[in-house]
């Protein structure tokens, strides 16, 4: 389904990838893991098109989407929840989830608001609140929340275990997986937490300085030493 | 400062610089002032309005905002000319008016604007001072080799001396005796105010432009165009603003120096309103205007401003209002930049 090769980008004079080659199929979930730097954020921002590659392909559904603008390529059907979630914070809940249906032209919007406030009932009572009053878990719900509403092929997470408590984590793990089950959404999750992210995940790759250093089955990389000792710290 | 002051001053004061009489013994003339100060305070409320518009999608200050609005006005007094005001006629030339005006926001901000988005502050206030230079330099080189001020031929927006009662056949509970103009004004301020809530929080475009002005980096995640966006941001705000401008045209003669006489206190509207909240900008205006309006009039006790003193009265609300809460009446963001 998604098929990056070879990409490199950088900031300026600072190289963030050398070089990065990853495949999602459809489906699955595949993380990315890596340390603090080490280009994950860059990854998904080459692939939802905020960050031009200066060389590689990022091809999606058989098409080369790198010389894309980001709202083409939300319409061609990738939802990029960003580092930091990057919501409305002004904005009611509610309007930050039909921003993220801003692509849809059909009237199943209102029916997915409901569908998103299944998944998260804590968003439904406060869709009238602006984004910014929420808590960071609550926060984290409605950025995942938005970036469901473009009803998208391919959802790009970034780091949704930051700064949140270890049973938040765990519960919106629990409802990633479900929606990956439920509606066949295939998902490109970075995180740090590494632990988290190999649970729920059936692939993984792990970056370093910018490269590609290792890829495998979930269950492989648990058991991969280097892993073990570098990411999950056991 | 006579200007504007001048409007309310023709209206019931003798030409003395004496102050009136208080308002418990003439009602009569202190309701005129009011409504007056609501008229001209409209409009400054509608050049504010296109401040902050401005302001709060691209953080710039756009300075020339007031002689943008200068410059159609003065093509309308050309159109006046050629086709007469009569009826109809003058509705299309505003109508007009608004699309040239739009077009030309739309365009000075992709192509002086959209360079320096990025870069520091100081560059965008730079580029706007210029704008400014350029379009009065315009405005001078087209309009102004004849004989300045023009006279601005009398329109459909009424008679800034008869009341409105002409009109209605009725004194509507005394509040017809407000001049034809002003009640024009007001109609047409809050026709825009109705307009631009209605696009703001009722259609998927103003929810995209509300959105771009607040992040765009999420916005472009969100499929918005977010150059678009700003450059039908900066359209709208140039047309409220002209609209400012195409008002006050028949009650100032026209001039190089009509709208930096508006541009002044609608700076200081904005900035009592808040710089980033519209009805601010309208309610600030008001405030701006009726204040002014008054303090041209009356003496508080020995203290007597006069219409010359008006002015630094403006500037003097504007300087406690950034000293007492910066960020306006309305406002969230403190002004930090510029």
């Amino acid at each position: 389904m998604l098929k990056v090769s070879d990409i490199s980008a950088s900031y300026g004079p600072i190289q963030a990838l050398r070089g990065v080659s990853l495949e999602v199929s459809e489906g699955q979930i595949v993380a990315l893991l890596g340390a603090n730097g080490a280009g994950k954020s860059s990854t998904l921002k080459v692939i939802s098109g905020l960050l031009s590659p200066s060389g590689g392909s990022v091809e999606f559904l058989g098409q080369p989407i790198h010389r894309r603008s980001p709202e083409a390529i939300v319409s061609m059907g990738i939802s990029h929840v960003p580092e930091g979630r990057e919501l409305f914070t002004e904005l009611a809940v509610e309007e930050n989830l039909r921003l993220g249906a801003y692509t849809r032209r059909d009237s199943a919007i209102k029916r997915d608001i409901q569908r998103i406030f299944t998944y998260f009932p804590l968003l439904a009572e406060r869709q009238k609140q602006p984004a910014g009053s929420l808590s960071g878990g609550e926060q984290q719900m409605l950025a995942i929340g938005r970036g469901l509403m473009a009803r998208p092929k391919l959802l790009l997470l970034d780091e949704p275990s930051l700064g949140l408590a270890p049973t938040l984590v765990q519960e919106i793990f629990q409802i990633i997986k479900t929606i990956n089950r439920e509606e066949g959404l295939t998902v490109l999750l970075v995180e740090q937490n590494a632990t988290m992210a190999l649970s729920v995940s059936q692939y993984g790759y792990v970056l370093e300085t910018g490269r590609i250093v290792l890829e495998a089955d979930a269950a492989e990389l648990k058991d991969n030493e280097t892993v073990r000792r570098s990411y999950l710290g056991y | 400062m006579e200007g504007l002051g001048q409007v309310s001053a023709t209206l019931s004061l003798p030409a003395t610089f004496l102050a009136a009489a208080p308002p418990w013994q003439d009602p009569e003339l202190f309701f005129s002032l009011l409504m007056a100060g609501l008229a001209t305070g409209s409009i400054y409320g509608l050049v504010a309005l296109g401040i902050v518009l401005i302001y709060r999608s691209t953080d710039v200050l756009n300075f020339a905002q007031g002689e943008m609005a200068l410059f159609v006005t003065f093509v309308g007094w050309s159109l006046v000319l050629a086709l007469g005001a009569g009826g109809a006629n003058y509705w299309l030339i505003f109508f007009i008016l608004l699309v040239l005006a739009g077009a030309m926001g739309a365009f000075v901000e992709r192509t002086v604007i959209r360079p320096v988005e990025k870069a520091p502050v100081l560059n965008a206030v730079i580029v706007t001072l210029g704008l400014f230079v350029i379009f009065r330099g315009l405005t001078a080189f087209i309009w102004a080799q004849g004989e300045l001020p023009k006279g601005f031929p009398a329109t459909p927006l009424g008679s800034h001396l008869e009341p409105v009662s002409a009109w209605f056949n009725h004194d509507l509970w005394g509040f017809a005796r407000i001049t034809q103009h002003q009640f024009v004004v007001i109609v047409i301020t809050a026709a825009v105010m109705v307009a631009l809530y209605l696009l703001f929080s009722h259609t998927k475009l103003g929810l995209a432009m509300r959105a771009t002005a607040q992040n765009p980096l999420a916005s472009r995640l969100m499929g918005i165009n977010v150059g678009r966006m700003l450059m039908l941001g900066w359209a709208l705000a140039t047309m409220v603003g002209a609209v400012g401008g195409i008002l006050v045209a028949p009650i100032l003669s026209l001039d190089l120096v009509t709208m930096l006489r508006v541009i002044l206190f609608a700076f200081a509207a904005a900035v009592l309103g808040g710089l980033d909240s519209p009805p601010g900008a309208i309610v600030g205006g008001v405030i701006i205007g009726v204040v002014q309006n008054l303090a041209s009039t009356y003496s508080f006790g020995p203290v007597f401003f006069g219409p010359e003193l008006s002015l630094p009265f403006a500037l003097l609300v504007l300087g406690l209002m950034l000293l007492i809460r910066p960020t306006g009446i309305f406002g969230r963001r403190a002004v930090r930049r510029v």
